[in-house]
């Protein structure tokens, strides 16, 4: 058996059951296989999201928390890059099995020593520089290039607003380079698991979504819904030439996005209210003052808190941790707008296990649908209002967001795939189930599990 | 093809001294590994994994790049 896995960034289930009438490939899937939803990790953010998925553990094993968090021991923020990984990724595990392994663009995704090749992904310190460099010269030789980044420039970005058209296009470039660079490898690498991951229904989502979802007060129909619509075709299109260049007798295919999206309208600025409440001080200088505060939040509604004997500066002793822990979050989880929660609740690092569970926020804010923390004013304390308009993004699911209000999706077919049937599991399920269907051995320390129906027939 | 041919194909030998191989003969028996040549296949698959992962560590300056991006993209403060 072969594992072909096509990962697409933030593909939603919603808009997929949506527009299903309009999506062949995955009609087809939907009734001659399983169609389902992935629940990502907590928070349900890029890179926690796909290291969960392709360490089969929990943020409190593979110690991928945020994009950001604290530097054990200080105050300063780091980068969580993929170098910081813990655990074996799921390739890595094939390729000590002697499985041949090719790996596309997988945010997190580094390069490694692998029975196979990869072109590491999204955060990583060599994204698009393709290992081993036979691959790089293989794709030199065809596409006249030593690099590929499946990721839409800055630049564009920045100007989304702007140049709408512009970023719409260079997202359908990027992607069809990606397919045929993918097409290529499959058909010229000799593989057991191969896995590409698309970033445009990401990027796209985070600035369009209030034009997909009924669910969003700003709620609009024109031309970007088509656009978005459009851009899930695509999706579609490319699905079904991986479909026709594979033999679904010896192939499994499955598709899976890492999170879903959810309506953004507001911002809030959790430092503000963290001022509010007496848990945080301004310096001489007017900023945050994060050594003389109780606590300090950033910009994915983390909250850390100043403890003595953990942080230099540390203000709480010991013994009053849980009582301000528990203070915080009943304060947070008040918050109402308009007779509306606007916090679902506020999780401690209760939520994970493992070895380096200290190495997570000491709160993660949970926002209800419509809400999340500021990033452009996170550092913002001293405003009259806490709550304000997002005005950059306006569909989101790491701000931080329920993993269940914001879900994946998963969709497989293959031979012996019960036909029509609905499955739900955790990102972390995919690493041990793809183990199984290789039959190589699930390691212990493995919080997934198979995911059972696929093995019934 | 035959068991043979499939062999030479994908394996090829290298030269070490031979005390050095006596060594490894005697270590591999408290070992996983059923001969010194998967013994020393599995060292030098973790020396190149070694040398990977160096690479990929990031330096203070390169550390600055990422976070500009993640500003860019909106995703950090
Ligand atoms: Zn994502």
């Amino acid at each position: 058996m072969r594992v072909l896995v096509i990962g697409s960034d933030g593909l939603s289930p919603i808009l997929v059951e949506k527009w299903i009438e309009t999506l062949p490939a995955l009609r087809k899937i939907k009734k001659q296989g399983i169609m389902g939803r992935t629940i990502p990790p907590l928070p349900a953010q890029t890179p926690v999201a796909w290291t969960t998925f392709m360490t089969g553990v929990n943020p409190g094993k593979h110690g991928i928390f945020s994009f950001m968090t604290r530097e054990k021991g200080t105050y300063k923020r780091k980068v969580n890059t993929p170098d910081k990984i813990k655990t074996k990724t799921l390739w890595k595990i094939l390729s000590e099995h002697d499985k041949k392994v090719g790996v596309i663009n997988v945010p997190m995704a580094r390069t490694e020593e692998l029975n196979g090749f990869i072109i590491p992904g999204f955060l990583a310190k060599n994204e698009g520089i393709p290992y081993p460099t036979k691959i790089k010269e293989k794709l030199q030789g065809k596409f006249g290039i030593k690099q590929f980044k499946g990721d839409v420039e800055i630049k564009l970005l920045e100007r989304v607003k702007e140049e709408p058209d512009k970023f719409f296009e260079r997202v359908d470039e990027i992607t069809d380079i990606q397919m045929d660079i993918s097409l290529f490898l499959l058909e010229e690498e000799e593989w057991d698991f191969f896995i590409t991951v698309f970033m445009g229904t990401d990027r796209i989502q985070h600035f369009f979504w209030k034009y997909v979802d009924e669910r969003h007060p700003e709620y609009e129909k024109n031309e970007f819904t088509e656009k978005v619509k459009r851009y899930y075709q695509k999706m579609d299109v490319i699905i079904s030439r991986f479909l026709e260049n594979i033999d679904l007798e010896e192939t499994l295919f499955i598709l899976l996005s890492d999170h879903g999206f959810c309506p953004v309208h507001s911002e809030v600025l959790v430092n503000c209210l963290l001022h509010k409440q007496g848990f945080l001080k301004g310096d001489v200088k007017g900023e945050i003052d994060v050594e003389g505060s109780v606590a300090v939040a950033y910009e994915y509604g983390d909250v850390w808190l100043n403890l003595k004997g953990r942080e230099p500066q540390g203000k709480i002793k010991p013994e009053e941790y849980g009582e301000i822990l528990q203070k915080i979050k009943k304060n947070l989880e008040k918050i109402e707008v308009d007779g509306q929660k606007v916090v679902k609740y506020v999780a401690t690092r209760d939520v994970y296990w493992g070895p380096y569970v200290e190495e997570a926020p000491d709160l993660i804010i949970l926002f209800n649908s419509g809400w999340q923390a500021s990033r452009g004013k996170s550092k913002e304390y001293k405003t009259q209002k806490c709550i304000v308009k997002s005005e950059k993004w306006n569909g989101g699911h790491d701000g931080t967001h329920d993993p269940r209000d914001v879900p994946g999706i998963l969709a497989i077919l293959g031979h012996g795939i019960p036909e029509g049937l609905e499955v739900e599991a955790n990102l972390y399920d995919l690493t041990p189930t793809i183990l199984k269907i290789l039959q190589v051995p699930i390691p212990n320390y493995m919080d997934g599990k198979p995911i059972q129906q696929i093995f019934t027939s | 093809m035959t068991e043979e041919k499939t062999k030479s194909k994908n394996f090829t030998s290298i030269l070490i001294p031979t005390s050095l191989y006596k060594k490894l003969e005697e270590k591999v028996k408290e070992t996983e590994f059923s001969s010194v040549s998967s013994l020393v296949t599995h060292i030098i698959r973790e020396y190149l994994a070694k040398l990977e992962e160096e690479k990929e560590v990031f330096s203070e300056e390169e550390e600055e790049e990422i976070k500009e991006r993640l500003r860019a993209l909106g995703y950090i403060d």
